[in-house]
């Protein structure tokens, strides 16, 4: 069984549609890249997985239990947690309060693995800063902080949107290197990021998104980089079974379509 | 000696606007709603307590503890019923949602109470003073100071110290990500405006001792109070409280002079304020855009 499961989802925003039908099934304690352009639908993907954006059509299961309609506090509460793009700390509250927002949430049953003194000790730079305010810490701080904040709600999944985002090179190879400790306690991570060498090397398998449509998806290991380049941009210079069938079934036409 | 008694009674009577304020400065702080049926909501609960005195034979002090609760929940039932639906929809639907509630409050309570002027007996507290020297120190407006302080620093502890503090302004700053974090956001916002009625109600009930309810007051005291949240800044309960200082020691300074003008000179600070820094004294500029 699927940590998470999504079958062919559409979702978008008024009258624009920006995912055609994606699916995709995540096992508990691994990694799922998710790749693409600017616009190809990562963030709008991951805003319906978390609640924030009620899919049009099609369904999202965690841990086989059908959670499509549940309202986004109530899919926090069951372990599907965002790390937002722009890492959206609460700005007036200390780094502190911010980690100790989903521990005071009614209706958590286990604390689980991810105690205060534990996320300290994930992140020291944290621990000594824990008194300051999240509008006064530096990037890499912030997005340590917000990180922190997801796993205090002890997630089943963690979805990460773009974490690497305008921040120093080594803070980023830092926040890569805690992956493997949160996988480790059985955590499933959706992983958003720009950077495909990054993206491959982080997780066990990857898809990747083109104008909302899944247009190729395999194994991290195994993927063709040349043809998951041309995918990425839609260029036609794959072949066409690159394009095929994802882990879902969705089997979506690799248009000629220039980058998004 | 005469005008330090004056500055004591100006912020007596300071205090009793903060009060009064104090609930609109939250619910605007919290939910950026501006509630323009928090006088008449506040002229409700005094004629909940003219009721409750009546019907039960009781007392004001022990028809308060009745009347606040009471309040607590119609402000929680609104916030369900009503504000949330207004919140959802734009930042100008609570405005009109708030007026016409204000409308129909009045025009329900002429209907039930008749326009006339009713007294609220509080015994012999509303003339009780203490002389101390020069001053002259009322024990009603002593207590409405001493209310106001007690619940703008109960609040504020709430807000800094406990959980539901927490979330509460973890709410004000990034609704949205509130949400993906857990946070129920309506029962949160529920008991807020629960808050801001009940204290509004207090209030309401204590300046009618001196002054009487009519079922138009509402809009008065609206008026003041918005002026002192104005003053203090959007979104600040201490500023609150300093803006109805602020406005309470203009109007009996100036009274000394020339009674007309003690109101125009209140309503004229309030416009030198906005003129000057229209954030008010403790406010962020961005919490006033």
């Amino acid at each position: 069984m699927s940590a998470l499961a999504v079958r062919d989802l559409d979702a978008g925003y008024a009258d624009f549609q920006a995912l055609f039908g994606v699916s995709l099934d995540l096992a508990a304690g691994q990694t799922l890249a998710l790749v693409g352009a600017n616009g190809a639908g990562k963030t709008t993907l991951l805003m319906a997985i978390a609640g924030a954006l009620r899919p049009w059509r099609g369904s999202i299961s965690l841990d086989g239990t059908d959670i499509t309609i549940a309202p986004d506090y109530q899919r926090a509460r069951a372990g599907v947690v965002l790390v937002p793009e722009g890492r959206r700390l609460f700005a007036s509250l200390t780094a502190e309060e911010n980690i100790l927002i989903p521990a005071g949430v009614r209706g958590r049953a286990d604390p689980g693995p991810w105690t205060l003194d534990a996320l300290y000790e994930l992140f020291p730079m944290v621990a000594a800063r824990r008194s300051h305010r999240a509008a006064l810490l530096s990037g890499g701080e912030q997005q340590a902080v917000a990180i922190a904040r997801a796993l205090a709600a002890n997630p089943r999944v963690l979805l990460l949107d773009e974490v690497s985002l305008g921040l120093a090179p080594a803070i980023v190879d830092a926040f890569y290197g805690l992956l493997p400790a949160i996988q480790a306690v059985g955590v499933s991570i959706v992983l958003v990021e720009q950077d495909i060498d990054r993206a491959l090397a982080a997780s066990s398998h990857t898809i990747c998104l083109l104008e909302g449509r899944l247009v190729m998806a395999g194994e991290s290991a195994s993927l063709d980089r040349a043809a998951l380049i041309a995918a990425y941009f839609g260029a036609p210079a794959g072949p066409a079974d690159h394009a095929s069938a994802g882990p879902g079934g969705a089997a979506p036409p690799a248009g000629p379509g220039g980058p998004a | 000696m005469t005008w330090v008694n004056d500055v004591f009674q100006g912020l007596f009577l300071g205090g009793a606007y903060a009060l009064t304020a104090v609930g609109l400065s939250l619910m605007f702080g919290v939910m950026r709603l501006v509630n323009l049926a928090h006088g008449d909501l506040a002229v409700c609960g005094t004629y909940l307590v003219t009721t409750v005195m009546a019907a039960l034979g009781v007392p004001l002090w022990l028809a308060l503890p009745v009347m606040i609760p009471l309040a607590f929940g119609l402000g929680m039932v609104l916030q369900l019923g009503l504000f949330d639906r207004a919140l959802r929809t734009g930042p100008l639907a609570p405005l009109l949602v708030t007026f016409g509630l204000s409308v129909i409050i009045e025009n329900l309570l002429q209907q039930i109470y008749s326009a006339n002027t009713r007294g609220v007996g509080a015994g012999n507290l509303d003339v009780a003073a203490v002389h101390l020297g020069g001053l002259v120190l009322p024990w009603l407006a002593m207590l409405k100071l001493l209310l106001a302080l007690v619940v703008i620093g109960g609040l504020s502890a709430l807000l800094r110290l406990t959980g539901w503090g927490r979330r509460v302004r973890a709410t004000s700053d990034d609704l949205a990500i509130a949400r993906l974090q857990g946070i129920r956001v309506r029962p949160l916002f529920a008991t807020v405006t629960g808050i801001a009625i009940g204290a509004a109600a207090l209030a309401g009930t204590l300046n009618a001792v001196t002054t009487g309810v009519y079922p138009t007051l509402g809009t008065l005291t609206l008026i003041f109070a918005f002026e002192a949240v104005i003053i203090g800044g959007l979104g600040s309960l201490w500023g609150t409280l300093v803006g109805g200082m602020l406005l309470g020691v203009t109007q009996v300074l100036v009274s000394q002079v020339s009674v007309p003008y003690a109101i125009l000179a209140s309503q004229l600070l309030f416009l030198v304020v906005l003129a000057v820094r229209p954030h008010g004294l403790f406010g962020t500029p961005q919490a006033a855009g």
